[in-house]
């Protein structure tokens, strides 16, 4: 019978071994703790136990022909247990004892194996923990870092709707200011009216005085004409008359001052009252019109800057969630940790069990009692478990079953 | 008012992990080291909303634990959901027939964890 199909089943088993360990390697990169020299060796070990397996059988398997019959019912299943083929009995004690010798090197590279997986497993754990008290720190920054935008965010809105309001009440009592001085040209304009209007009647007053003046002259040129008609007696009369005359005309000549000191006067009113506080209100109105400018553009720039500041803290809050978004992603996937860990523990219980079946073999083949060659059936049982799914992606929630 | 989950698990990167995810999201969290440890806390309350247990864990195992409650009356109708790595259906029929809720295969990411909390627990 054909060697290779003799020992298909032990080559099955440690070459298993070896796939797993390689895949439980390739899956620690992540981590980067240098499992690559494990991974390399139960590789090696895997290989170089079937292989030695493999030559040593035909020696091996010939100890007791009739001794090495395979139990039927794990025979179905195991095809370990299937290559002691009563047909392959036959070489020298000898050479089974020489390989037998040879068996508990593999036990200890299975033991090393078993401890190394073990190793990986706590260290992956550490840096697990390592990995998420980071994580948590980052966490915690960028959870402050959310909180302090929040916080700036409302304190920007209070102070900008603080300046805006302070603006607003600026160009308002400006306005109310302008709005004031335009009343007092007016106020100033009704008082000079009103003393127009009081030295107009003061004017009329003196045409008065000028007409009885006039007629008091004209009296006292009558006087004079009737006293020159009395002759002798009429002269002492001419002399009141001449003097009602010289009356008369100092009346008109006063009359005539006063009317020269009103317009003067009103003039003088004029030119004090209105024409400088016009021009004193013209000069406030610019120098107010340019602060009011100013503040405009003061407002625009504010409202600028307002705009600006609320788009940085907009932006840095989104940022601060996605990396928060990030944070929770990468908690999520240090459970990788635990699939591995799990794996390796499966890939130990795998050595565990060759060791121990090695362990047996050896005795038997020592002791060439073929009878004591143990059951395969725990190996085989462990060859077609699932064990621990590989860590994947899910898509979904496509791992997720709710029954 | 807040939910509350008591997440099972031997191993302490996932109920780090899970721990993380859950307070993030604002559910509180009770933590149980192994079946015996979370049936000891349970019994002797607070009571939480729903319970995440592992599968395996040494003596008392995730399904065994599910078990148990379920004869509890205060256990009976609450939420509870195998998270393994285990996916064989055998062990997922077994979980269900137990009294599981549901199966989710680890590692499980943050929103797909979050989405099957919130579908049974509405407020969480």
């Amino acid at each position: 019978m054909d060697d290779g199909r003799k020992n298909k089943g032990r080559v099955r088993l440690y070459l298993a071994l070896a796939a797993g360990a390689g895949a439980a390697g390739a899956e620690f990169t992540g981590f980067e703790i240098g499992l690559q020299p494990l991974v390399a060796l139960v590789a090696t070990f895997g290989a170089t136990v079937g292989l030695s397996l493999l030559a040593s059988h035909s020696n091996w398997s010939t100890l007791n022909r009739d001794a090495v019959r395979p139990d039927a019912s794990v025979q179905e299943n195991v095809p370990l247990e299937s290559t002691l083929d009563a047909e392959n009995a036959g070489p020298s004690e000898k050479k089974c004892d020489k390989c037998a010798q040879q068996l508990p090197v593999f036990d200890r590279l299975l033991e090393k194996s078993s401890a190394s997986n073990a190793s990986v497993a706590e260290e992956t754990e550490n840096a697990a923990r390592a990995i998420m008290t980071q994580l948590q720190s980052i966490d915690i920054a960028v959870t402050s870092l959310l909180e302090y935008m929040h916080s700036s965010y409302n304190n920007v809105v209070t102070v900008v709707a603080r300046t805006e309001q302070g603006i607003k009440d600026n160009r308002s009592i400006i306005v109310d200011f302008l709005e004031r001085r335009s009343g007092d040209i007016l106020e100033s304009e009704a008082r000079l009216s009103k003393i127009e209007g009081m030295a107009t009647s003061l004017a009329s007053a003196t045409k008065s005085i000028r007409a009885i003046a006039w007629q008091t002259n004209m009296l006292a040129l009558n006087a004079t004409i009737e006293a020159s008609r009395a002759g002798e007696f009429g002269a002492g009369f001419a002399v009141v008359a001449t003097e009602v005359k010289t009356l008369a005309k100092r009346s008109d000549e006063a009359a005539q001052d006063i009317v020269a000191g009103i317009e003067s006067l009103r003039e003088a009113i004029r030119e004090s009252l209105v024409l400088e506080v016009k021009c004193r209100v013209k000069n406030e109105q610019t120098e107010l019109g340019g602060v009011s400018s100013s503040i405009g553009e003061l407002t625009l720039q504010t409202e600028k800057l307002t705009a600006y500041e609320l788009e940085v803290l907009d932006r840095v809050q989104s940022e601060s969630e996605r990396i928060g978004d990030s944070v929770v992603q990468l908690i999520g996937s240090i459970q990788f940790q635990d699939v591995i860990r799990q794996r390796l523990e499966h890939l130990s219980k795998i050595s565990d069990l060759a060791r121990g079946q090695l362990r047996q073999v050896s005795e038997a083949m020592l002791s060439g009692l073929i009878e004591n060659l143990p059951s395969t059936k725990d190996l085989a049982s462990i060859l077609e478990e699932e064990g621990p799914s590989p860590p994947r992606r899910q898509v979904n929630g496509a791992m997720v079953e709710l029954f | 008012m807040a939910k509350t989950i008591m997440l099972v698990d031997d191993s302490p990167t996932m109920l780090m992990s899970l721990e993380g995810i859950l307070t993030k999201a604002g559910v509180g969290v009770l933590k149980a080291v192994s079946g015996e440890d979370a049936l000891a806390k349970l019994k002797a309350g607070p009571k939480p909303d729903m319970v995440i247990t592992d599968l395996n864990m040494g003596a008392l195992n995730g399904i065994e634990l599910i078990r148990s409650l379920r004869k509890m009356v205060d256990f009976r109708f609450m939420p509870m959901l195998m998270l393994t790595t285990e996916s064989q259906q055998d062990k997922r029929n077994e979980a269900r027939s137990a009294g599981a809720t549901g199966w989710i295969v680890k590692p499980v990411e943050a929103v797909a964890l979050m989405q099957v909390v919130r579908q049974l627990l509405p407020g969480a």
